[in-house]
């Protein structure tokens, strides 16, 4: 845990000295932005504003694509798997978890993308800036993870 | 299926992508090397991205085709 912290805190202090910034949700836009919606004026901004994020995103599939050969060896091979916390709160309805997952990851980039930003570029980038919009997105993210894993989980104690 | 194919394949097969894996990801710095060149600072362009992207993707269909062969679960230790 401490050695990848500590991986994942020189990438971005790297990035910072090689004028780049840690992130990753400006690819989705720009992705769409390239196979969708080239002309569209949003697009335009993000093509000229991307910097290395896309690569970022690469390389942090790559990662847990190896940590899931070579570590955990948890590689489902793409099977219908369902975690057991979803099972035990939802149950092992496929169609659920399907919208739950989507749902949620929909959520999120699009809170990322109003914000500007998702996590690695406010929190591990702008932090390490003592950026006070990064402090208090920081703040606001985990406010919002407690809230949000109190709610849908339920756990009490 | 999973049980049809014998360990000691699985084995060969678990150790063969392995090393694949990590040739595929050296090729992959290579190829993100010489597609960007000294531009650390221009947009990154949409071949440039797909060119080292495409990597990630083929060792991903591999890794799904070879480790669909073994057993549910975890790999190396089938779900009891």
């Amino acid at each position: 845990m401490v050695t990848v912290a500590g991986i994942v805190a020189l990438t971005v202090v790297l990035e910072m000295f090689l004028h780049q910034i840690f992130g990753e949700s400006t690819t989705d836009s720009w992705i769409a932005g390239q196979l969708f919606m080239p002309s569209f004026k949003y697009s335009q901004i993000v093509f000229k504003g991307i910097g290395w994020e896309p690569f970022s995103d690469i390389g942090t599939l790559m990662g847990a694509f190896f940590s899931a050969i070579f570590l955990t060896r948890r590689f489902t091979a793409f099977r219908n798997i369902i975690p057991p916390s979803w099972v035990e709160r939802f149950g092992d309805n496929q169609a659920i978890r399907f919208l739950g997952s989507f749902g949620g990851a929909y959520l999120m980039l699009f809170g990322a993308r109003m914000a500007g930003g998702c996590a690695s570029g406010h929190i591990l980038s702008g932090d390490l800036q003592m950026s006070l919009s990064g402090l208090e997105f920081t703040v606001a993210v985990i406010a919002s993870m407690l809230i949000t894993a109190k709610i849908v989980y339920n756990k009490r104690g | 299926m999973a049980q049809k194919v014998d360990e000691r394949i699985l084995n060969k097969m678990d150790k063969t992508f392995k090393i694949l894996f990590i040739k595929g990801f050296i090729i992959q710095i290579i190829v993100a090397i010489i597609v960007t060149g000294n531009t650390s600072t221009t947009p990154l362009t949409g071949w440039q991205v797909a060119s080292v992207g495409i990597i990630t993707v083929l060792l991903l269909v591999i890794a799904a085709v070879i480790y669909s062969q073994f057993p549910y679960s975890v790999l190396g230790k089938p779900k009891e």
